[in-house]
């Protein structure tokens, strides 16, 4: 699937929303940080992604395989803090570790399986909160 | 909403009731939404009438909790499985081994209860990660060590239950075997330490394993017969330096001298660390640098005439592949070696293993790669095998990026595991054996000539990846080939050291001496402590009596 500004512009508000409808259940009136990019910077695909998203004034974060710096020195601050939900373009595998990861922390991944984005070795997805669960309660 | 079975919607409602009210609405998870969370992700049924789902899930945020949990589980005989951070990926995951059981989530039993800086332990809850201790150890300035898997994510507690090991030295790569005293949940909810703390005054909880009389850890782990709240470890003291080296062995036959003497250094702590063994002329790359040789950061070279010559090696072996590795100076064989301690020590204790080999295997070479002061910068950890530093990492995950080494990243994998003697003549054993089932069963494993690690003293073990795919088909094929691999192990006298939910019923088969004695003694235990059958119905194959015909 090609990348355009039109996929990243609607990932963002889809994210945004359901990161709202998320927490208003449980936190009250809370309106998410935009969405930022997180992308496999080893995959052109990805490096693309990247591109269009800062087009469109949106913060990317690249990282080469290994999450554990972005993770330990970002990701588990900013997802205890309430930060804004996150559309990530990597690796299923990568997917997998951080879903397990935001799962402690209260948020969940949506993933659109069909939704490839130019490279059949990545997946696009969307952090949000979990429903009912207060942010940073973990 | 899924009930567990033979509780009627209406107890279950009333039972999830009682746990809301020990927990909160928040911790309680019911949605679909949130009880998705603790599937299994690599398991083979995904979405099959075979995977293991939960039916709800209750997060306690402490002991006091976790008994409520467990007597509102017996009051309303609601079947429930604990885990602690859910990490075991390849073994199960987060999912129960009985279908609409409630999983009891103690991600929020999260506190390290103490480091003694001094006599090197720690005691933890199961939600304390290897990263969360690291983080502490780091940020309290404490010379103390952690030994972790990979990856680093899981819970210190979870993994040592499950019998996971790490890569640092001997006595700390064994988790189980590294602890020293527990806090369990039994379960009717009665709170019980073992060891030296059930001394209520206890002043030597984690300095002493067994206290007096039967010595019972081991019935806690792999096993359902209470809920393990708190654990003691034993942690290394940062060692001044690390070495890492490579002892060369050029031909077939050297595999057994080189096994041999390496259990004797071992067995002499003339080395501790994590022993590697891999083989360049075959393309099995050693256990702790897989992950090197996944990112293409590592590889063994080859030319198209050495892989016309591998391809006529099924078993690892032909006259003439072992010449062209004479000729071209490619070795058989590599052991990885490391040694951890005070650089002079180490280089006296490196002196040692070079003559050993030297006696024993002609034309061996040796090769430094790591000479290490210690600490490291810890922006550096990652030029390295993080773990063998003490250093816990997500980078197992980066694979999925194809490489030369990897070609075809799967969707997730099941951990084929059985342990095996630790001979070179058994490596080659289990490669025939192995290889010709793989290739009868066309499975993807045993393809090509496997190398064992050397987690544990005393023993190999293989864990090899089976791939979890998109095509439920291929699964269940791989899954029953799993199982076969398993019985045939069993009858070379092999068998695993751990296992996901789905082959665990195979596996304890395997251990089948006296007509199953073993699984008997199992169920009278369960009998005996767990009458209402509540926690985690048919862990390893252990179920309560009213399940125990008709395995669901």
């Amino acid at each position: 699937m090609r990348t355009d500004r039109r996929t990243v512009l609607k990932m963002a508000m889809s994210a945004s929303a359901a990161c709202a409808a998320g927490v208003a259940g449980a936190a009250g009136a809370w309106v998410p940080a935009p969405p930022r990019v997180l992308y496999d910077d080893r995959f052109e695909a990805g490096r693309a992604f990247a591109r269009v998203a800062r087009r469109e004034g949106l913060e990317t974060i690249g990282f080469s395989g290994d999450l554990t710096r972005l993770w330990r020195d970002g990701l588990r601050g900013d997802w205890a803090a309430r930060a804004g939900p996150v559309i990530g373009v990597t690796t299923p595998r990568a997917m997998l570790c951080l879903q397990q990861l935001a799962m402690d922390q209260g948020w969940r991944i949506m993933v659109d399986r069909n939704a490839r984005v130019g490279d059949p070795a990545l997946l696009r997805w969307t952090l949000v909160r979990r429903r009912g669960v207060a942010a940073g309660a973990a | 909403m899924m009930t567990p079975p033979g509780v009627s919607p209406s107890i279950f409602a009333a039972a999830l009731a009682a746990f809301e009210a020990v927990v909160g609405k928040e911790w309680m998870f019911t949605s679909e939404e949130d009880v998705a969370l603790y599937r299994d992700a690599y398991s083979p049924f995904r979405d099959e009438g075979e995977e293991r789902l939960a039916s709800a899930a209750v997060a306690p945020a402490s002991t006091e909790e976790v008994q409520q949990i467990v007597r509102i589980a017996n009051r309303y005989k609601i079947p429930i499985y604990p885990i602690s951070t859910g990490k075991n990926l390849g073994y199960g995951g987060s999912a129960p081994v009985l279908s609409g059981s409630v999983v009891v989530d103690l991600k929020r039993l999260n506190r390290i209860i103490e480091v003694n800086e001094k006599n090197a332990y720690c005691i933890v809850e199961p939600g304390v990660s290897y990263f969360d201790l690291y983080e502490h150890l780091r940020s309290t300035g404490s010379k103390l060590w952690i030994d972790c898997p990979d990856p680093g994510w899981g819970s210190l507690l979870g993994n040592a239950i499950d019998r996971g090991g790490g890569y640092t030295a001997a006595n700390y790569r064994n988790h189980f075997d590294s602890h020293c005293g527990m806090e369990v949940v039994l379960p009717d909810g009665e709170l019980m330490r073992t060891g030296m703390g059930a001394i209520p005054a206890a002043k030597t909880w984690q300095m002493y394993k067994s206290g007096c009389g039967p010595w019972i850890d081991g019935i806690f782990s792999q096993a359902n017969y209470g809920i393990v709240t708190k654990m003691g470890f034993w942690l290394m003291p940062e060692p001044e330096a690390y070495l890492r080296v490579k002892v060369h062995a050029p031909r077939y036959r050297d595999l057994v001298p080189l096994v041999e003497t390496l259990n004797y250094l071992e067995n002499s702590r003339i080395t501790s660390g994590f022993p590697d063994l891999a083989t360049p002329l075959l393309g099995y790359p050693p256990t702790g640098q897989v992950q090197l040789f996944n990112e293409g950061l590592s590889s063994y070279p080859m030319d198209e005439r050495h892989k016309a010559l591998l391809a006529g090696a099924p078993l690892g072996y032909s006259p003439e592949l072992e010449q062209y590795g004479l000729a071209k100076g490619i070795p058989y064989w590599e052991l990885w070696l490391s040694f951890y301690g005070p650089m002079e020590v180490i280089d006296a204790q490196w002196n040692a293993a070079r003559r050993h080999f030297s006696a024993v295997i002609p034309d061996v070479r040796f090769a430094e790669a790591d000479r290490l002061t210690l600490p490291i910068n810890p922006d550096d950890a990652g030029k390295y095998h993080e773990a063998e530093l003490g250093v816990p990492s997500l980078r197992a995950f980066s694979i999925g990026a194809r490489t030369a080494f990897n070609p075809t990243p799967s969707h997730g994998h099941m951990w084929f595991s059985p342990i095996v003697e630790r001979t070179g003549e058994a490596i080659f054993e289990a490669n025939r054996v192995f290889s010709e089932a793989a290739r009868r069963l066309d499975m993807p494993i045993f393809r090509s000539f496997s190398m064992p690690a050397c987690f544990w003293e005393r023993n190999f073990i293989f864990i090899l990846a089976t791939p979890v795919t998109e095509d439920a088909a291929t699964n269940r094929r791989y899954v029953e080939g799993f199982k076969e691999l398993i019985r045939i192990g069993g009858e070379h006298g092999w068998g695993e050291y751990r296992t996901a939910p789905v082959f665990q019923e195979t596996v304890m088969g395997v251990y089948s001496f006296n007509d199953h004695i073993l699984s008997k003694f199992h169920a009278t235990l369960k009998d005996a402590i767990d009458p209402n059958g509540i926690l985690a119905a048919g862990r390893y194959d252990i179920w309560p009596r009213h399940l125990r015909k008709a395995r669901p």
